[in-house]
């Protein structure tokens, strides 16, 4: 099979075209300012060929991110198609319906050329600081609140920099230094990537990069389509529902899939129209996260590219939840996009149930921002990313508060009370939150936090805005598991409804408290090993009173 | 001392062989022996093998003035989990923190790719009520009743070593202290780590991580340097045991018993400290140190040569070599990689469809198949042979003859024919793709210092390095390539040539631009006497220099730059320096952000006698004499082609040689393609100019 294109050197140019991905990534942590780059990892590099397929990623980087960029390339391509692309341009853009469905998350492309021509582009992502707007809010109806949106736009035209452009971001976003100095190392990120593709190309005397990407391309697609192949032809559909502020009844994500032969389609018919929330999800983070699971499942070994997204065909109907039309507010998009995620395991557990892990209480990731004002009247906002647990997996537990299947960290505790007046009483596992299962779901974990009175101004009270989600309906079992634990939100033990764009004030002295959902079980919970439950126990995971409820055993 | 005492004395554990190097201080002549590593107790093999000086050099026992000492013994332990049943008091509230590791996965992609389970389990993760705020206030003092119970459950559960890692705890300690002082009272025999001692730094995951891999190998190392102090006293050793530490450093037994942490890259640290050593002496300012071996290559830069300080180690990956599947330990450590690459590592077609090489290796047991000893998949070893870079009849001088056929036909077996390739191109192909793997990890640490690989000089050593570096430069662009002599033992040298010295790093947040001269001149003063007690332990006299550093970043920035410091700080001339030093890193800085101070450092050492390399004797013009001719592959022809070999021992100063060649000796080849143009330099080093690249 590999005959057909032994002459290529690809066995030291497709990993040198990953390790040129991962160097952009390097050069990005050396140079951002932000803590959500360099700590939290929110961001991503790639490679695009001159046709804007993707080639090559970081290992690193957040899956919502990475799996934005195959289509991010067709809208950049079409936008500035080659003979308009000059040495020396850095291209931006934010718009949610062109990148990655967010306002924040913006991506700087830098085109690279050999011997005066086009060969292709390094590409990378950041999720900034800030972009203007309602930071964050939970209560959005249109887009416009939400920011800046910047169009295909070029910041740099042939080397010059676009200072009107850097003037009109910087009058625009809250703590403009640290932005500015992002977008400055997006812009160093992408010449360093840029600098290697064109090494690359004299090095090995490519004039164009289309055969060595179709020939990588082709076989990460034919790793996916080689995994469906071993699937089942056939139909399925799942629903899962979602609680939205001001709607009182929770509205229904329908996925449907069919798969025949190596080709899988997906589609979100039924889904529920979109609405004047910020939680819907523009179509390239639905796409991504309908590729991230057919990826775990069909092929998990060979890396991320324009490849794994060839068999798949979606069809989403528009102006709904997974697919909005212009002007949808959207800042809180992984709370639907990420059920995405959910819904196509949910698929995968009915064809593979012994491949798959039960529900998970890490999806939809819960981000946040705290804001508010210290005494002098400085604004400061807290943002964190926390994670509930992964469900039982086949043979094993699953992993507890953990990000799944996003890949990113969370801020630590003592930068966040740094850098914020905020007081943490608590990051700690919830016991008994995992489902109970063959294989116990992941624990949910508990955050509890308030203001430290002396670090906040007076009177002035602060807010909570940011993505959540299994306040309702818990994640479930699998194969005879049971749910985890439902996630609460409450101040002073006081809960808020449920909402997967939670926003609420609260004053000094009041404490918040955020529970992270349990992943689901993985088979029958009788069927545990009873040294498994035993050391449960042991650890606190399980209390002695949950080993008697879940498990009918007394420990 | 007496005067009569003359040599150093130094003994490097690995996980097969220890290693034995003795420098006769008088003749400056080097003896080296090898032994068996004895795992149930080192020290068993070292008192074995030390005796092979005793021919050569009967009174190297009674006349041996420095004895250092490298183990993998702590790095090795927590791989193997077999560290002490610990115990981990935490801030009431984040008894999870070591668990949850900042909640990221290994890989993205993979369902079943988990992290190793957490060295202290839940049950021993005991929360003590207290709290420490970020502005040092102490919100709550530590509650007795929770160190009661605590010490209650440790009996129950055979803990004997304890850590104690509170929330800020690296800008004020008592609460840690208060805590440590109940538990000694309460419970004496327990050996207690405080994370405000082991690694006084912000960032709770990090530093609790560090503190309890300390706690966890505490007692093991204490035992063991226990009982090799007591051994080599009793064979009449009156030579004060040094161990290598990870900074590059000599420690005290007592360093090294209370912080084991700090020698978690005691082994391999030797290769970069002789890189340093040979910049220095040959006043190059950029250096990339290149030591291949067996299984492993190490990569480091040198610049301005001084030795680069890390404190992001990992330790015991779950995946190999793969960031983030570890055990986080933030102590400072030469900054260097470690790649999976060796002779040894196994080659094979992956699920890409290409040819992959290591990280898997054939090690030393069964070995490349060429050794026959028993290997049967094809390794680097096996490639190069192929190649004609190695001679099957002159391996290791002599001593191991080569099965170049069953090399052969290994590579056609498992890449030739599923590639489609012939067995030549196959051999390429490993040689080539491991080179790769070694340029990219060299790319990226030198991306990650901000350095330049062209502008560095390349020195390599170890079996395999001079072997690959020829062609590695290339992929790098480096046009200067040092390959000095016995480069095959040479990063041995290193535990001989290092001084004893420790450094502290504390975080101090502080803006530059009005700092506290004052009170961080009485900080760092404190520093440097807490290092001068330590110091006092490893020798009584000798020179002390202290060097006093400020890690510099940009207020927000995670990334900082180390500005060093002479006499009392100063905001505007720290200001002047870091704009400096960023630029040169970076290439660029704002003159338009506001700095900040993030950590103070202090390092102290004693003054070591560096390495003299001898002059070697002169050629008085003599020209090199060609020894043979043998077909090895050009890489820049892409065919076999005729090598001229050369034998090292008969090359003087001042000769000069064309490639294509080989230069054979005793413990390693070094290839030269045929646009590099070889020059033997005064201490007998080959000095190799790679044109027109």
């Amino acid at each position: 099979m590999n005959m057909r294109n032994s002459e290529l050197p690809l066995d030291v140019v497709w990993p040198r075209l990953i390790a040129i991905a991962d160097e952009m990534a390097t050069t990005m942590f050396r140079t951002a300012f932000s803590h959500d780059v360099v700590e939290v990892h929110d961001m991503s590099t790639g490679l695009l060929d001159d046709r804007g397929h993707l080639m090559a990623q970081t290992w690193l980087g957040a899956t919502g991110h990475t799996g934005c960029m195959p289509a991010f390339g067709a809208n950049l391509v079409d936008a500035f198609p080659p003979e308009t692309v000059n040495p020396g341009d850095v291209f931006i853009c934010n718009d949610p319906w062109l990148c990655n469905g967010q306002t924040a998350d913006v991506f700087i492309t830098t085109p690279a050329f050999y011997e005066g021509k086009l060969v292709g582009f390094a590409v990378n992502t950041i999720h900034h600081v800030d972009i203007g707007g309602r930071k964050g809010s939970g209560l959005s109806e249109e887009v416009f609140e939400e920011g800046l949106i910047i169009p295909m736009l070029r910041l740099y035209d042939a080397g010059e920099p676009n200072e009107m452009l850097f003037d009109l971001i910087r009058r625009n976003v809250r703590y403009s230094e640290k932005m500015i100095g992002d977008l400055r190392a997006q812009v160093a990120t992408g010449w360093a990537g840029c600098r290697e593709m064109e090494r690359l190309c004299d090095e090995f005397g490519f004039a164009d990069l289309k055969e060595i990407s179709d020939e990588i391309t082709g076989r990460t697609e034919a790793g996916i389509r080689a995994g469906l192949r071993e699937l089942p032809d056939g139909e399925w559909r799942e629903e899962m529902m979602m609680d939205i502020d001001g709607i009182d009844e929770p509205q229904p994500l329908v996925v449907s899939v069919k798969i025949e032969g190596d080709q899988i389609y997906v589609d979100f018919d039924g889904t529920a129209p979109q609405v004047r929330r910020p939680v819907n999800c523009p179509i390239n983070f639905s796409r991504a996260y309908v590729a991230v699971p057919v990826k775990m499942i069909c092929d998990p070994s060979l890396p991320n590219n324009q490849g794994t997204y060839r068999p798949i065909t979606l069809n989403a109907p528009d102006g709904s939840l997974l697919n909005p039309t212009y002007p949808a507010p959207c800042f809180w998009r992984l709370s639907a996009g990420m059920l995405v995620a959910e819904l196509m395991f949910k698929i995968f557990s009915r064809i593979v149930p012994d491949r798959v892990p039960a529900e998970s209480g890490s999806l939809p990731t819960w981000q946040f921002y705290v804001t508010g004002n210290k005494p002098d009247g400085e604004a400061y906002a807290l943002h964190q990313h926390s994670f509930g647990g992964m469900g039982g997996r086949p043979g094993r537990d699953g992993l507890s508060a953990v990000s799944f299947p996003y890949n990113v960290r969370d801020v630590s505790i003592e930068w966040s009370e740094h850098e914020t007046p905020i007081l943490y009483h608590a990051r700690e596992l919830i016991p008994d939150s995992g489902g109970p299962g063959t294989s116990r779901g992941g624990l949910g974990q508990e955050l509890i936090f308030e203001a430290y009175e002396p670090g906040t101004a007076p009177k002035q009270p602060l807010v909570f805005s940011g993505a959540a989600g299994r306040m309702r309906f818990p994640p479930q079992g699998l194969g005879g598991g049971k749910p985890g634990a439902l996630a609460r939100i409450a101040v002073d033990d006081k809960p808020i409804a449920p909402s997967s764009s939670p926003e609420f004030p609260f004053k000094i002295g009041e404490v918040v408290h955020l529970q992270l959902p349990g992943g689901g079980g993985h088979g029958d919970p009788g069927e545990r090993d009873p040294e498994n439950i035993a050391r449960d126990v042991k650890a606190g995971y399980v209390t002695k009173e949950g080993a008697k409820r879940d498990y009918g055993r007394d420990v | 001392m007496s005067e009569d005492q003359q040599y150093r004395l130094g003994v490097d554990v690995g996980g097969t062989f220890t290693d034995f190097v003795l420098l006769d201080e008088n003749d400056n002549q080097i003896h080296i022996a090898k032994s068996l590593t004895t795992p149930a107790d080192p020290s068993v093999g070292i008192l074995a093998g030390v005796k092979a000086f005793d021919d050569r050099c009967s009174d190297h026992v009674s006349a041996t003035r420095r004895f250092a000492h490298a183990t993998t013994l702590v790095a090795n332990s927590v791989i193997e989990r077999k560290g002490a049943v610990t115990a981990l008091l935490t801030t009431k509230g984040f008894r999870d923190i070591l668990e949850l590791r900042r909640h990221v996965r290994v890989t993205t992609y993979e369902l079943f790719s988990d992290p190793p389970p957490p060295l202290a389990p839940r049950w021993l993760r005991l929360p003590v009520d207290e709290r420490v705020f970020s502005d040092g206030n102490v919100l709550k003092q530590v509650s007795r009743a929770d160190i009661e119970h605590a010490v209650e459950v440790m009996r129950q559960e055979g803990v004997t070593s304890v850590a104690i890692a509170f929330l800020h705890s690296y800008l004020n300690p008592s609460n840690e202290r208060a805590a440590a002082e109940i538990l000694q009272e309460l419970s004496p025999e327990i050996a207690v780590t405080l994370s405000s001692d082991v690694l006084p730094q912000i960032k709770e995951f990090e530093r609790t991580s560090t503190t309890v891999v300390n706690a966890y190998v505490k007692p093991l190392a204490q035992h063991y340097l226990a009982n090799l102090d007591k051994g080599l006293n009793s064979t009449g050793y009156t030579a004060p045991l040094h161990i290598m530490l990870s900074n590059g450093g000599l420690g005290s037994t007592k360093t090294a018993g209370d912080f084991p942490i700090r020698l978690i890259e005691s082994g391999p640290v030797a290769g970069a400290i002789v890189g340093r050593q040979l910049a220095e002496l040959m006043n190059i300012q950029d250096v990339l140190s290149f030591d291949m071996g067996g299984t492993t290559a190490k990569a480091c830069l040198i610049r301005d040569q001084a030795l680069p300080i890390t404190d992001e180690l990992e330790v015991a990956r779950s995946k190999r070599f793969t960031k983030s599947s570890g055990f986080p330990v933030g102590v400072p450590a030469v900054n260097m990689i470690e790649i999976g690459a060796g002779g040894g590592s196994i080659a094979g077609v992956n699920q890409m469809g290409i040819v992959q090489v290591g990280p898997e290796s054939a090690s030393a047991d069964p070995g490349p198949i060429c050794y026959r000893q028993g290997g049967t998949r094809p390794t680097v070893t096996d490639a190069d042979l192929t190649l004609g870079y190695l001679n099957p009849g002159n391996f290791a001088g002599g001593s191991m003859a080569l099965d170049a056929d069953g090399a052969a036909a290994g590579l056609q077996r498992d890449i030739g024919m599923p590639q489609g390739r012939t067995t030549l191109q196959a051999a390429w192909t490993v040689h080539d793709v491991i080179n790769e793997t070694m340029a990219a990890a060299v790319r990226m640490h030198v991306t990650e210092r901000g350095g330049n690989p062209e502008a560095a000089t390349m020195v390599a050593f170890g079996g395999a390095g001079p072997v690959h570096a020829y062609n590695l430069a290339r992929k790098l662009y480096i046009q200067k390539l040092i390959v000095p002599l016995r480069a095959g033992v040479l990063s041995a040298l290193g535990l001989l040539v290092a001084p004893p010295a420790y450094d502290i790093v504390r975080t101090y947040k502080a803006p530059i631009l009005g700092l506290d001269a004052d009170d961080i001149t009485a900080r760092m003063d404190a520093m440097a006497k807490e290092i001068d007690a330590l110091l006092k332990g490893i020798e009584a006299s000798g020179e002390r220099s202290y060097r006093r550093a400020l890690d510099v970043g940009y207020i927000g920035q995670s990334y900082q730059v180390t500005v060093p410091l002479e006499g009392r700080p100063d905001g505007e001339s720290v200001s002047e320096t870091f704009a400096r030093l960023y630029r040169d890193k970076y290439g660029y800085f704002y003159d338009d952000v506001p700095a900040e101070i993030v950590n103070l450092r202090v390092l102290g050492e004693i003054a070591g006698a560096g390495l003299q390399l001898t002059p070697s004797e002169s050629g008085d013009g003599a020209a090199a004499t060609q020894t043979g001719e043998r077909l090895a592959y050009s890489a820049s022809r892409g065919e076999l082609i005729t090598f001229a070999v050369y034998e090292r021992e008969t090359l003087r100063p001042g000769m000069t040689f064309k490639g294509p060649c080989v230069i054979e000796e005793v413990t390693s080849t070094t290839i030269v393609d045929i646009d590099g143009l070889v020059e033997i330099d005064e201490y007998g080093s080959l000095v190799v100019s790679l044109e027109g690249v």
